[in-house]
């Protein structure tokens, strides 16, 4: 009730500063996790998709009221972070955390080295319901390996 | 009753830009190492308190002044005002958002603004009118280019937005400077009519000998940058002008430059190259660098090693101002003001540009240029290949042309771009 009274006093021009300022997160997100894989990401988890290549996958942020898509391809310059549901996704991943805790779990998940360890790293996410993951696991997993860039030579300087 | 919330969003993208400074700067500091980037993580860190200082001073009711990148935003100081540049504002949302401001251009172009026209300027004249931004007053010197004349007045005729115009005249001369001087003192009075406010030149005074102390370290990075190799990373040239435009005459441009010298001396000691990579191809951009993607600096630094060792934000060798007293004050800021950076290039014959591009190629050891031919700037059209033959017959190295929309990813994508440079560096290897 009360969200409805606070609501009815924001002008439209509130609403819709409001509205574009949350959207710039998601956005603002969505452009530098390509910047970042395209600059410092590794083609290793690229050439192991295989027979997945072509399938979308769908990270969504509930605190954000919005979601990313990707579609998984064996080369790191096709990878692309799009904002916007996917149409046909073999596997959704919801980061269930609140808005300021966002960039935080993507960050986490881009700064491991890929391998089995730092997938690991992830389960307790997991386990805590943090990151919660709908369709395939598999999917899901390679997707997280392509975003991973902590094996780049720039972490051994 | 003052409405905060209200008055704020009088600068809807100040706000949407903070938010991007906000989360590129988290991520940064939380993904790369400390030591990455230096450039972009200070940059970020300084112009992100600086827009959250002006979104509060919006706030409280302050104006708000749009003003082209050439009308330096410390000339306002004077004034409790909040500064708008608004070439700033296009170039860097379409940095550091996906789409750029792109919806802003298309809503001009289908007001039948011409699709040719400079995007810097095109970008936030959609965002006035699709209402995210209320300038209370423009101001703009009477150059560097048409889409200038053309654009800014369109506030005018449109929105009833009250324009000031310092008359910039096309010759250097001792006259000229004392013309514009009276220009700029004139129309700052004529700003602070239209906005309530006597301008205060003591206040002016303070910001412009902080711009003085930026100077002294401007000229120190670019006498570093004459090592080999660069000891300054590519993606300081992008923040460099980032500073100009949104932190000028602020406390913050000193400590962003503070801390860019402070590893570009470190680097110089240690004959350290940014990057990881050795240093292989020494660039200018005579022009500016693709606004659009920022990230390219970086791709070049790592994957061809190629320095970019100026852009045109970068290679203005100005004096300080002597601020000894407001008449000699004024006649520096004019000076600076006609020599800034496109002033200078754009509202003279190509000659002088010509000159200065093979004394750096020569003095800083170029082996090439990369020319961005920008659809917006008409009067740098033949530039390209005059300067090619000059590079050509005086130093002996080449240039490259670049057709592309420095802030439209949509004319000339990043991977033409960069293709064109991939090809273009193994000539050069």
């Amino acid at each position: 009730m009360v969200d409805i009274i606070q609501e009815s006093n924001l002008n439209e021009r509130a609403i819709r500063a409001r509205d574009l300022v949350r959207e710039t997160k998601l956005l603002n997100l969505a452009r530098m996790a390509n910047i970042l894989i395209d600059l410092y990401g590794l083609e290793d988890a690229f050439q192991r998709i295989g027979k997945r290549e072509g399938q979308e996958i769908e990270m969504r942020f509930p605190s954000l009221e919005g979601a990313f898509n990707f579609t998984l391809v064996s080369s790191k310059e096709n990878f692309e972070c799009r904002i916007g549901r996917a149409r046909d996704p073999v596997a959704i991943i919801i980061i269930n955390v609140k808005a300021e805790k966002a960039i935080k779990i993507i960050s986490e998940i881009i700064r491991l080295p890929d391998g089995i360890v730092s997938i690991l790293k992830i389960i307790p996410k997991y386990l805590t319901r943090k990151l919660k993951i709908k369709g395939s696991l598999i999917a899901a997993i390679k997707l997280c390996r392509c975003m991973m860039i902590g094996k780049n030579s720039m972490y051994k300087r | 009753m003052v409405n905060k919330l209200e008055l704020g969003n009088r600068i809807i993208p100040y706000k949407i830009l903070f938010e991007c400074l906000e989360t590129t700067g988290e991520l940064i500091e939380r993904i790369l190492p400390e030591n990455e980037i230096p450039s972009l993580s200070s940059g970020l860190k300084h112009t992100s308190k600086v827009i959250g200082d002006y979104i509060e001073k919006a706030g409280e009711g302050w104006p708000i002044i749009g003003h082209h990148f050439a009308f330096q935003a410390e000339y306002l100081s004077c004034f409790d005002c909040i500064p708008v540049c608004l070439e700033g504002i296009s170039f860097f949302l379409s940095a550091l958002l996906p789409d750029g401001v792109e919806k802003y251009y298309d809503l001009m172009s289908n007001r039948g603004h011409p699709f040719h026209t400079c995007s810097s300027q095109k970008g936030v004249m959609g965002m006035g009118f699709d209402g995210i931004i209320k300038f209370d007053a423009l101001i703009t010197p009477t150059a560097p280019c048409d889409n200038t004349v053309g654009s800014y007045q369109v506030y005018k005729h449109l929105k009833d937005t009250p324009l000031i115009l310092p008359d910039m005249p096309f010759i250097r001369n001792v006259e000229s400077y004392e013309y514009y001087a009276r220009q700029l003192k004139d129309r700052l009075y004529e700003l602070g009519n239209v906005i309530g406010q006597e301008p205060d030149f003591e206040k002016l005074k303070r910001h412009i000998e902080i711009e003085n102390k930026v100077n002294t370290k401007e000229l120190e990075i670019f006498e570093l940058k004459k090592a080999i190799p660069c000891p300054v990373e590519n993606l300081f040239n992008a923040w460099g002008a980032g500073a100009s435009l949104f932190l000028s005459g602020r406390q913050e441009k000193l400590d962003f430059y503070d801390d860019v010298l402070e590893v570009a001396r470190r680097r110089y000691k240690n004959k350290e190259n940014y990057g990881g990579t050795e240093e292989k191809i020494r660039s200018i951009w005579p022009f500016m660098v693709v606004f659009f993607s920022l990230d390219l600096c970086e791709w070049l630094d790592r994957e061809i090693g190629m320095s970019i060792l100026f852009d045109i934000f970068n290679y203005s060798f100005t004096e300080p101002i002597d601020t000894s007293d407001d008449e000699k004050m004024f006649l520096g800021m004019a000076k600076r003001g006609m020599n800034y950076p496109m002033m200078k290039q754009s509202i003279d014959f190509y000659d002088p540009l010509i000159e200065d591009c093979v004394n750096l190629a020569k003095v800083y050891n170029a082996d090439c240029f990369i020319f961005t031919a920008h659809i917006g700037c008409k009067q740098f059209g033949s530039f390209g290949q005059i300067l090619r033959e000059a590079l050509r017959d005086e130093v002996g190295i080449p240039l490259l042309i670049i057709d592309l929309d420095v802030g439209d990813q949509r004319m000339t994508s990043l991977n033409h771009i960069k293709n064109k440079i991939k090809i273009f560096s193994q000539t050069l290897l």
